[in-house]
């Protein structure tokens, strides 16, 4: 049970360091300040805990599983957190649907909510900030990671069937 | 079965088992099930690669040397390990139905090694086009309903994840 519980007191203490960043100020580049800040407190963590020359509350066979539920865990975050960095044209017509309750909302209530400038415009910034796309005459064209991550998502759309476009 | 405490590290294949079986289930369903039944193919996966790895973890800490607490313990970790590889599977899958910064991607690559004009894009993915989109995905997956030209909300999962967003909204950007 110790390893389960040490894992989860360092995905905790490791979110409420991200809280408290994010508090004082927001980075730059969200992704990989949370990426540093989710590794880094577990090395944080295991260097105190040797320097206090403390016993290891797990043994080193439990490190691998340890490791993988922290990664898994780590990687699931920053995908939910990418919803809240952007958040989803979906998500805030169902909201809105909510809060209208029995009144509902027209078709022109809710085309005002998704424009242009408020879901692509920052989707566009951040593929510019992570460096997928760069800079060129008459435009932005794809950086070579740009181009990797866009030929594994066709890849995975044509393994899964996902329809290009869909 | 696990000899001693040293060998729980051999554990971790279960969950890795599991997600290869998710995967292998999900290439089988899109090709033998014709009915575009994307989302439920995909939760149909996840629980065969559970069970895979609910199977692996299950004999590997039968009989092993572990008291009650540890072997729940043990079965929780990667259990939940597997719940992990599992989302991560099903977002990179779905951003591929849903995610607009991945369609735009898509379109650079599409006009690779040309350069794309910001204005081509906002042409390419008009506000009324991508309303429509989504109200029409919305129905079809019963999240919301249209009764005399009005939408309303069906409620349900989808405006909980909403609210969740919302709520880590405020307290991480204060917005």
């Amino acid at each position: 049970m110790s390893a389960l519980l040490c894992t989860l007191a360092l995905l905790v203490l490791a979110w409420l360091a991200h809280l408290a960043w994010w508090r004082v100020r927001l980075p730059r580049n969200h992704s990989a300040a949370l990426l540093a800040v989710f590794l880094l407190v577990p090395a944080v963590a295991l260097a105190l805990w040797l320097a206090g020359e403390l016993p290891l509350p797990v043994s080193v066979a439990d490190l691998p599983g340890m490791t993988a539920l922290y990664l898994g865990a780590t990687g699931c975050y920053l995908i939910t957190y990418a919803g809240v960095e952007h958040t989803s044209p979906s998500l805030v017509v169902v909201r809105t649907l909510k809060a209208a309750g029995a009144r509902g909302c027209a078709r022109a209530d809710l085309a005002g909510l998704v424009t242009e400038e408020s879901f692509v415009r920052p989707r566009l910034e951040a593929l510019r900030r992570d460096g997928m796309v760069a800079p060129a005459p008459g435009g932005y064209v794809l950086t070579p990671r740009g181009r990797r991550a866009a030929r594994i998502a066709s890849a995975v759309a044509h393994a899964f069937r996902i329809p290009e476009g869909s | 079965m696990i000899a001693s405490g040293a060998g729980t590290a051999v554990l971790t294949l279960a969950p890795l088992a599991g997600l290869a079986t998710d995967v292998l289930a999900q290439l089988a369903l899109v090709r033998l099930v014709r009915t575009g039944a994307q989302l439920r193919m995909q939760f149909v996966a996840f629980a065969v690669g559970y069970a895979a790895t609910a199977a692996l973890l299950a004999s590997m800490l039968g009989g092993a040397p572990f008291a009650p607490g540890d072997r729940i313990g043990y079965f929780l970790l990667h259990s939940m390990t597997y719940a992990c590889f599992g989302f991560g599977l099903f977002n990179v899958i779905n951003a591929n139905v849903s995610s607009l910064r991945l369609r735009i991607l898509k379109e650079y690559f599409a006009h690779d090694p040309e350069p794309l004009a910001d204005a081509a894009l906002y042409a390419r993915y008009p506000a009324s086009e991508m309303i429509e989109v989504r109200l029409e995905r919305l129905q079809t997956g019963g999240q919301i309903v249209m009764r005399d030209g009005r939408y309303y909300s069906c409620g349900g999962a989808v405006v909980a994840i909403g609210h969740f967003f919302a709520a880590l909204r405020r307290l991480l950007l204060g917005s």
